[in-house]
């Protein structure tokens, strides 16, 4: 048993907090290793979850054991639904949602594609929720390991999509999650990168409870199943209104950045922790800039680390957001670089660029800025990328070279 | 400063587990901790390797380790097997299950010559004679920690004793404690 199981740490139990939080209370935490899977389990079971649906996939498996245990042992006062697959996850949740219930669910990989109807329908009733995503590659070849396919094949269905590079960030990030979808009414995915963030145990500086369920309080009173005047929810809508509700979600979106900025400051004043939409690594005087997603921008920011230290100018830039794509900040950030490496663990087949590289060269056309840009697909199905790899990457981009460019980077082994 | 250690192992026998104990007491010694697996097709008996970040501060690789400082070796089989020592950094320790003298060790693992330190312990009798069990793992985490000298002996016990509640948390930390004693050097 993971020796974590035996904190019952501060039990909370009572609710009607308001979710207020002051800012500059004595900031407390226990020191726990834990693997991001162990500490999503946490953040759930401390945010005062009223359902869970979940159906175990590797490498999620773990985060829906220990809720289901914490379930057993009355440490999570939510209700546990374990149902028979994604598509029902979704759908219990959306169900949940709609009763004014706060809702969690996680899943990954072909989970998260089976699931793929229902995200329409959960993001577009405008329902508050939160996911956790342990990205894992799709078949075919069948494959358990880590790359973002699968939250890029959801990418469009209107959803937050937040991603975290540490189990620490998962835990915060998933916290924070709950009460970004309730402010802006809108679900919101959590990613974390298969095993080396799901199965890899690092030091969570874990919350009080207490602390946790009054940052969280309760979810907003709104419309629910349940109200005393009976409500429909999810009807159909002819051509002469459906747009205006795809407008109105789509506004929602462009509007939620002050709203996801707000929570990130709160949670800054209950843990001393910052999150921003982007992680900037020496970007002020960089030639070169790595874009990273996930958990591989920390090994790259080791490798830039050196080769500053070595009097390259070199920076790594990673997004916290991905939906609202968080334009203004890299802009800001990457304005002064000649050559931008982009870094997709994803493919769009066909397309004029893959995910992330789209994003870029979007905005900075829109912007008017011309760079150099690299695209480079690395690390699908788990592909190893070590501090080695990032290097070859940026001194490769501090040569001369074609203004667009495009390979598969295989990383240490052939 | 950071370092960085690998584990190898059979399935079964406890690698990643020594990578989440010596995790665990190098956290609750002050450092920062990082332990994972190599992930593949976990089964019992086949290889299995696992890594251990010590750092005193945050760590942000999240890569396989490739040049480790330190090499653990929990299978009396792979204790002879030079892959083990692939990568194995100048000034580093290896520290395997071994009836062998270490000096012969030494020889076996192609180390002749290098700055590396070699350590041996008869780590399957001690858990056999301890646990009852082929689990030799938290004997050969005793001598690691006796050798290298960053974690306390007593961390590693205590992680033992956290992990496996009651006797066999105690059984565990007494291997803790005859791995350290019992382990020889070159």
């Amino acid at each position: 048993m993971c020796p974590g199981l035996s904190h019952q740490g501060h039990r909370d139990g009572q609710r009607g907090g308001e979710g207020v939080v002051e800012l500059g209370e004595r900031l407390e935490y226990k020191k726990m290793l834990l693997t991001g899977d162990d500490a999503v389990a946490y953040a759930v079971k401390q945010s005062r979850v009223d359902l869970v649906a979940a159906y175990p996939i590797t490498p999620q498996t773990v985060i829906v054991e220990r809720i289901a245990e914490f379930a057993a042992n009355g440490e999570f006062e939510g209700e546990f639904v374990p149902v028979e697959s994604e598509h029902s996850a979704m759908s219990a949740c959306v169900g949940g949602a709609l009763t004014g219930a706060r809702v969690f669910t996680a899943t990954a990989s072909q989970g998260l594609a089976l699931m793929h109807e229902i995200l329409y329908a959960a993001a577009s009733m405008r329902l508050p929720m939160a996911m956790a995503v342990a990205n894992r590659a799709l078949n075919a070849p069948l494959n358990i390991h880590n790359d973002h396919s699968d939250i890029m094949g959801s990418r469009d269905s209107g959803w937050i999509i937040l991603f975290s590079e540490s189990p620490e960030e998962a835990y915060d990030r998933v916290i924070q999650a709950f009460k970004i979808s309730e402010s802006v009414d809108l679900p919101v995915a959590v990613n974390l990168d298969a095993f080396t963030l799901t199965h890899s145990a690092e030091i969570v500086r874990m919350l009080p409870d207490e602390v946790i369920a009054r940052f969280v309080g309760r979810p907003p009173r709104r419309p629910t199943l349940l109200d005393e005047r009976s409500k429909s929810f999810g009807l159909m809508a002819l051509p002469d209104t459906y747009q205006y509700f795809k407008d109105d979600h789509y506004r929602s979106m462009e509007e939620s950045p002050p709203s996801i900025r707000r929570v990130e400051e709160e949670y800054k004043g209950i843990s001393g922790r910052s999150y921003e939409p982007i992680k900037k690594y020496a970007l002020e005087d960089a030639d070169v800039v790595m874009i990273m997603l996930g958990s591989y921008a920390g090994t790259a920011r080791m490798a830039a680390r050196r080769m500053r230290s070595e009097g390259h100018k070199v920076g790594v830039l990673s997004l916290g957001w991905y939906r609202p794509f968080p334009k203004r900040e890299i802009l800001d950030a990457v304005e002064d670089a000649d050559t931008l490496v982009v870094m997709d663990r994803a493919l769009s087949y066909g397309a004029p660029a893959n995910p992330l590289m789209t994003d870029i060269i979007t905005m900075l056309y829109e912007a008017g800025m011309r760079k150099r840009i690299i695209n480079v697909a690395y690390g699908l199905g788990g592909g190893e990328f070590t501090e080695d790899d990032a290097r070859t990457l940026l001194e490769y981009a501090l040569k001369e070279g074609p203004r667009r460019e495009f390979f598969f980077y295989y990383g240490g082994r052939e | 400063m950071i370092y960085e250690v690998r584990i190898h192992g059979r399935g079964g026998q406890g690698a990643v587990l020594a990578g989440r104990l010596l995790g665990e007491a190098a956290m609750n010694t002050g450092f920062y901790a990082q332990s994972f697996p190599e992930f593949g097709a976990e089964r019992s008996g086949a290889p299995v390797t696992a890594y251990t970040r010590v750092a005193d501060e945050p760590i942000e690789s999240r890569s396989p380790v490739r040049y480790p400082h330190f090499v653990l070796s929990i299978d009396m089989y792979l204790s002879v097997d030079r892959q083990i020592v692939s990568g194995l950094r100048d000034g580093g320790i290896i520290v395997v299950n071994s009836t062998v003298q270490p000096d012969k060790v030494r020889d076996v693992l192609g180390l002749s010559g290098r700055d590396v330190k070699v350590a041996a312990v008869d780590a399957t009798r001690i858990a056999l004679e301890a646990l009852g069990r082929n689990n030799p793992n938290t004997t050969v985490l005793g001598a690691f920690a006796a050798v290298s000298k960053i974690i306390p002996v007593d961390s590693i016990a205590d992680a033992a004793r956290r992990w496996f509640p009651g006797k066999v948390g105690e059984a565990n930390a007494d291997a803790v404690a005859r791995g350290a004693r019992e382990v020889t050097v070159v």
